[in-house]
């Protein structure tokens, strides 16, 4: 939250205002390097994403793909206790997509919000807001989940969109598997494996919006084990519609504070084969970029965002005596400014430090159970630079201890009941300088949380081609580090003070849900029909700042604004699809989700999620492919939403009509290696409203890709 | 999305169907290439045996190759690849034909290539050099499984008891969806170790 933010609540009122296996090689058991590794798998026994499986393979031998996603364990897609889609490189490339968002709209019961040509957030189930903290996303398993906000930078992805094998998404909550964060479920982007894959591929990509991007990565590999790099960069101009500080409709329209868009990353992975069974990964990240966005602490006022994010981790995955123990750590590294519309020079600026240490040992007892038992050190440290009135330097640690497990018992040929649970232990500190005559001081951020997440799920397989799944999940949502952290004192120059503070005291969210599941592949019509109805009750929910009376800070009148728990919301819906392909190269996908949400008074006066997502979208998606040819088309219907944002007359719902979007791609296979395509997004109109931020204009791409 | 699996089926069915398109055009038996009349009669016996005693097809013939790079640690090079059937029995031999037409050409399966070899239940020594065994439903019995185990060879059958009676390493299922059985007995037996992430995604008994 800048300052000028606060600025600009203070005018919307003081009510509601805007800041709130088996044999071992023999000769490996002498060697050192396996003792050391046994002795730390006994000191700490999460999912640590298999890094070294050879999805390829296990996809060839049992013709789909593959995941750890639903259990932390390796289960085809047909048999995972989980709502979960898995979105092919084929679904990608043929979406015309060059960024993950778009592709994921394809997916009944998530719902995209976009706020600038770069600026996308993944809801799920009918929450969505900008900053969307719900869905955890990881990279090959690492959590490229950002702690400031809780939420996902997907403009500043260190990966190459033509690199990604698959991605994994599980609705529901995960947090059993992957702690906080996947309340309501979890996305896992699995790229190719530098070890088990030929990937070799290039990219180069232009298009309205003066968009320009080149995309390569490489792969060498040999018995030594295999290396990638990936890198690549966009430059474009953001669209054109309005920008105004506040809601268009409403007030004068300021001049909008952009920046062109871009985003640079690149990325090193190699896999070595140390032995037979035991595998060693490192990887390497840096990215990025510049994003024209919603600021959700201050009522969604536009921003403009610099993120630089670093990442290094290191880990093995080793096939022993004791079961398939892996190990997987990283240490993420994001600084970040953000210049909220209006606000000039002064930016906010954040740095956010994430390590993570996880150990896993998957096992197998008997025939019919699958054991996985986990230990994840966690933590993570925030400081914030901005300006002060009264010097503060706050830095907010937190640490987390976390024990986790799984149990997959296969009851029958037809009958499989799967359980997780994990146990979480958090303890944090103030590290910086804060101001102590305001609403928190030290001691209040010296304390901890205990929390338990779990997850319940019962499959039956009546016959090869029917699926049912009962499902119950408790997922938790640890404060973010800016509603736990934050701390600004600052003089407008309007008689009193503004303190805008986190808050250390916050309860964690708590989002349970129950679901029903029912699967059935019809081989007559090529076509798999997937059905589902789920229930989702949400406690504890936190609104970033809200406004309380006036307090004396010293000898100074100040208004305090603080992080709160508001309250409870309840959601339901379902979604029904049908996906198939015919031999004469036709394909399709069509599909119909509904979502309702029913948020407490102080929840939606505050957040609004009961309006702020489409209740209804319909989704139809056409292909065929004919000798070098592929043509493909979608279209999404979807029904109005009311998004809150800032105004300054306070912040009510912005009402957006419902809309038809058209998307579509055409590409063509030149010789053996390299492919044309035009693609387009939002078709149908030069400009479509689609929430309560600025229009989003059509896009024109021409793409050239080359495999070698 | 149907499965590959499904779409390999699709496919397979496609192409029989194509093979009576043109025997019913008129062609003569003649002009119907050896590769149609294999593929025409390995159908008729399988059409003619039950459900049952369902066979291996080509599609789990090449499962059972792809489940082998799996193996830890890792098969490489040309790996010869025994068909044990036994002499007379016709549905064993036309499974052997089967296994072998779709072992020809030796798929290459990560780093390896498979080379097949017929060999008759009643002649165990034609096993030498071999590393893995498909074994015909006829000649799934004791004598065979204790002749591959002992040098160490990798047994894949389409019968579930060949695994579950520990005579067999692996079993791969007929049917729309791709069911592997490994018998711990069996791999122990033959002294071979598959990858734990494979273990977790099939019935290991």
């Amino acid at each position: 939250m800048s300052n000028f933010l606060t600025t600009a609540g203070l005018r919307g009122g003081m009510s509601v205002s805007p800041a709130s296996a088996p044999r071992k090689s023999q000769g490996l058991c002498s060697l050192p390097l396996h003792s050391v590794m046994a002795a730390i798998a006994m000191l700490a026994a999460q999912p640590v994403h298999a890094q070294s499986m050879d999805y390829g393979a296990l996809q060839q031998l049992f013709g789909e793909p593959v995941t750890t996603s639903a259990t932390g364990t390796p289960q085809r897609v047909s048999d995972t206790p989980a709502n979960m889609t898995i979105i092919t490189a084929d679904d990608i490339r043929r979406s015309g997509s060059r960024n993950i968002p778009e592709v994921l709209s394809r997916i009944p019961g998530l719902d995209i919000l976009r706020s600038g040509l770069n600026a996308y957030d993944v809801g799920v189930r009918g929450y969505q807001q900008a900053t969307q903290p719900r869905m955890l996303v990881l990279i090959d398993g690492r959590q490229v989940f950002l702690d400031d906000y809780s939420r996902t930078d997907w403009s500043n992805l260190p990966v190459n969109i033509d690199d990604i094998r698959q991605i994994e998404v599980v609705k529901g909550a995960s947090s059993a598997l992957f702690g906080s964060n996947a309340a309501s479920g979890v996305i896992n982007i699995i790229t190719y494996s530098p070890i088990y894959d030929d990937n070799i591929v290039v990219n180069a990509t232009v298009g309205t919006q003066r968009q320009r991007s080149v995309d390569a990565s490489v792969t060498l590999h040999g018995a030594w084990g295999g290396l990638k790099l990936s890198a690549g960069g966009l430059d474009a101009h953001e669209f054109d519609t309005p920008r105004p500080l506040f809601d268009g409709n409403i007030t004068p329209e300021t001049p909008g504070g952009t920046e062109p868009p871009t985003h640079r990353y690149v990325s090193a992975r190699s896999v070595l084969a140390a032995a037979a069974d035991l595998k060693v990964n490192l990887e390497l990240t840096y990215t990025r970029s510049v994003t024209n966005l919603a600021d959700t602490t201050d009522f969604n006022v536009m921003g403009v965002q610099h993120d630089k994010s670093h990442s290094v981790r290191a880990g093995f995955d080793w096939d022993g005596e004791l079961g398939s123990i892996s190990a997987n750590s990283y240490l993420n590294h994001t600084r970040l400014t953000i210049f909220e519309t209006g606000s000039g020079d002064i930016g906010y600026g954040s740095k956010i430090n994430l390590f993570v240490a996880q150990l896993q040992d998957q096992f197998k007892i008997g025939t019919d159970h699958t054991f996985r038992v986990g230990l994840e050190y966690r933590h993570r440290d925030y400081r914030q630079y901005n300006l002060q009135t009264i010097i503060q330097k706050p830095h907010l640690v937190q640490d987390f201890l976390s024990l986790s497990g799984t149990w997959i018992w296969n009851i029958s040929n037809k009958a499989v009941f799967s359980n997780a649970i994990r146990y979480d232990r958090q303890k944090m500190h103030q590290a910086g300088q804060i101001n102590t005559t305001g609403l928190f001081d030290y001691d209040d951020y010296r304390h901890g949380n205990r929390e338990i997440s779990a997850n319940s799920v019962l499959t039956y397989n009546p016959t090869d081609v029917d699926n049912f799944r009962l499902a119950y999940g408790r997922g938790v949502m640890i404060p973010s580090l800016m509603q736990s952290g934050y701390s600004q004192i600052i003089d407008l120059g309007i008689g009193y003070l503004i303190d805008a503070e986190g808050n250390p005291l916050l309860k964690p969210t708590v989002v349970q849900d129950v679901s029903m599941d029912y699967g059935r592949r019809i081989d007559a019509i090529g076509s798999v029909v997937k059905t589902s109805i789920f229930y989702e009750w949400s406690r504890d929910i936190t609104a970033p700042f809200v406004f309380d009376d006036l307090i004396l800070l010293g000898d100074q009148l100040a208004l305090p604004s603080y992080a709160r728990n508001v309250g409870s919301s309840h959601g339901w819906g379902g979604e029904v699809q049908v996906k198939g392909e015919h031999r004469s190269g036709v394909r399709w996908d069509a599909s119909y989700s509904y979502a309702r949400v029913r948020d407490g008074d102080r929840v939606r006066e505050l957040l609004n999620y009961q309006n702020s997502a489409p209740r209804h979208h319909l989704r139809l998606i056409l292909g065929y492919s004919t000798g070098a040819w592929e043509f493909d088309g979608s279209a999404h219907y979807v029904t109005s939403t009311a998004m809150i944002r800032n105004r300054l007359d306070g912040n009510p719902p912005v009402r957006t009509g419902g809309y038809v979007s058209l998307s579509g791609r055409i590409g063509r296979r030149i010789g053996d290696r390299f492919t044309l395509s035009l693609s387009g997004t939002n078709l149908s109109q030069k400009e479509t409203r689609v929430s309560a931020f600025p229009a989003i204009e059509r896009q024109l791409l021409v793409s050239l890709t080359g495999k070698f | 999305m149907p499965t590959n699996q499904c779409l390999d089926e699709i496919q397979s069915s496609y192409g029989l169907w194509i093979g009576r398109r043109a025997y019913f055009r008129g062609n003569t038996v003649s002009k119907i290439s050896p590769k149609w009349i294999g593929v025409l009669s390995a159908a008729a016996v399988a059409a003619a045996i039950p459900p049952a005693a369902a066979q291996m097809t080509s599609n789990n013939a090449l499962a059972g190759a792809r489940a082998l790079s799996f193996l830890q640690p890792a098969l490489s090079g040309p790996v010869t690849a025994a068909i044990i059937y036994r002499p007379g029995d016709a549905a064993s031999e036309a499974e052997a034909q089967a296994i072998e037409r779709a072992l020809e050409g030796g798929p290459a399966v990560g780093s390896f290539t498979l080379k097949p070899r017929k060999v008759a239940a009643g002649a165990l020594a034609g096993l030498a050099g071999a590393k893995v065994a498909f074994v015909t439903r006829a000649a799934s019995e004791r004598s065979v499984a204790s002749a591959a185990a002992q040098r160490s060879i990798i047994t894949i059958s389409s019968d579930p008891d060949c695994a579950r009676q520990g005579l067999c390493v692996l079993s791969i299922t007929p049917g729309s969806k791709v069911q592997i059985m490994v018998s711990k007995a069996a791999c122990n037996a033959a002294k071979v170790k598959f990858g734990a992430a494979f273990l977790m995604l099939v019935k290991e008994i």
